[in-house]
């Protein structure tokens, strides 16, 4: 169905505004709905022609920093590579709650010797090096929950940046640092902690021990979650003893990442 | 003071259209990942400066982008656009999203005042034929929709931050900037004129 003439108008005012400006969540649920109708038009066209526009009104470029470009080398690196090298991700459908429950009772069943297992702070659940993680969970795209970290109340966080990205279809996950401390496993560990919107907040599921050796370079960590995750709300690090808590006092924080609603 | 756009010699090294640096990008080779930094990234982090408040978030921005420009280097037609038009739409969406989610959090105070150096202008000796064409046609616009397209343009001002600089209500500001755009768009679409012939020539 073609859409009328002031429908059509409409749908080149708000591609025009989206190209320029970005639209607000209302006027793109307005577009989407236009545009249900409209199959021919060509929604990139005015965001090719802003682009084409943006390059004719720049005087001068400014050189990236060498720290930043090094940094995006190496994961643009594992992102291509990635395409040869990582086994494509599998089809699996979203667990069923059927299926979740079953999981939660083998999940349950290991919890025990899991505790025990990974006090050596080995991760558990990483086939993949975290690189290539990483860039397998990138490919898959949309689906992915992406949050930076942002300083807790606890010093060490307070130059450190990174970001968790999750894949909660899969359960699979990585955390990337950049200036959180080195630490000494002989006297205290990182622990990850992640709160689910079905879990009670008092009991957030432990995402898995990890140190950070010193030096440093950007350090990459998979999520080792011991339960299933629902729906993440809030990823938190602990410093906690070595070996990490079954539960934790949340004395010292450094690293927050609120997942946006 | 309404400003004009500025006609001269500009950004050309991009025009320098590497041969299918997406292109190798999409295949996985993961050697062109350099070529797409060194050709791309002073481009992508120009724009991340200028819409990003702090060197930091800047530096977050051109990382989120180049990871979105390698997962979606397949979907690059060169029938559609050059190379560096297709990095700048991608980079503009991305910090779009991050300009309008930012505007939505914390009231915007100035840019920190880092400076990086910048490419002579010296090194940008060709021009790229579309953006060329581009700057052309612009200065068929109406003065007014000139205005308010270089003030979204080069300062990535909002339509409300434009209608304060330009003391010009938010409707009309709204109205230059999609005629402004939609003229473009007829000019560009517009069959050029045919060259005049030369004489003596065999």
């Amino acid at each position: 169905m073609n859409p009328s003439i002031p429908d059509r108008e409409r749908i080149l005012e708000l591609l025009a505004d989206e190209a320029l400006f970005g639209l607000s969540q209302e006027e793109d649920n307005e577009l989407r709905s236009l545009l249900d109708n409209a199959p021919d038009v060509d929604v990139e066209e005015f965001e090719r022609l802003v682009a084409t526009a943006q390059l004719a009104h720049l005087e001068q470029l400014a050189e990236m920093p060498a720290s930043v470009k090094s940094r995006i080398a190496a994961d643009g690196r594992a992102v291509v590579a990635g395409d040869r090298l990582v086994t494509p991700a599998s089809t699996n459908p979203a667990a069923s709650r059927r299926e979740l429950l079953a999981w939660f009772c083998a999940a349950a069943s290991l919890l025990v010797a899991m505790i025990f297992a990974s006090r050596s702070g080995e991760p558990m659940v990483a086939s993949l090096n975290p690189a290539d993680l990483k860039a397998q969970l990138l490919r898959s795209g949309d689906r992915l929950t992406t949050v930076k970290w942002a300083a807790g109340p606890d010093e060490a966080g307070k130059d450190a940046r990174g970001e968790v990205i999750w894949d909660n279809r899969r359960q699979q996950g990585v955390m990337s640092f950049r200036g959180l401390p080195a630490n000494d496993p002989t006297k205290h560990q990182y622990q990850l902690w992640i709160f689910d919107s079905a879990q009670d907040e008092k009991y957030p599921i432990d995402g898995g021990v990890f140190d950070i050796p010193a030096g440093g370079k950007e350090v990459l960590v998979p999520i080792d979650a011991r339960l299933p995750v629902e729906e993440p709300t809030l990823f938190a690090i602990t410093i906690e003893k070595p070996g990490g808590v079954v539960v934790s006092s949340r004395e010292r924080l450094p690293l927050l990442a609120q997942v946006a609603k | 003071m309404q400003p004009s756009l500025i006609v001269g010699p500009r950004i050309t090294g991009l025009a320098l259209e590497a041969a299918g640096i997406l292109t190798r990008i999409a295949s996985g080779d993961a050697n062109a990942v350099n070529e797409c930094l060194a050709r791309y990234g002073g481009l992508i982090w120009t724009l991340a400066r200028r819409m990003c408040q702090t060197a930091t978030d800047a530096e977050d921005a051109a990382q989120d982008i180049f990871i979105e420009l390698w997962q979606k280097a397949h979907l690059f037609d060169a029938s559609r656009g050059g190379e560096a038009t297709f990095v700048t739409m991608i980079a503009r969406r991305r910090l779009i999203d991050r300009l309008r989610k930012r505007r939505r959090e914390v009231p915007a105070v100035a840019i920190d005042g880092a400076t990086e150096p910048a490419t002579e202008p010296s090194d940008w000796t060709q021009v790229c034929e579309e953006v060329a064409l581009v700057r052309e046609q612009m200065q068929q616009l109406k003065p007014d929709e000139r205005s308010v397209l270089a003030l979204a343009l080069q300062e990535s001002l909002s339509q409300a931050e434009i209608s304060s600089r330009l003391d010009m209500p938010l409707g009309t500001v709204k109205s230059h900037a999609r005629r402004g755009l939609m003229r473009l768009r007829e000019l560009l679409h517009r069959p050029a004129p045919p060259k005049p012939a030369v004489r003596g020539v065999t």
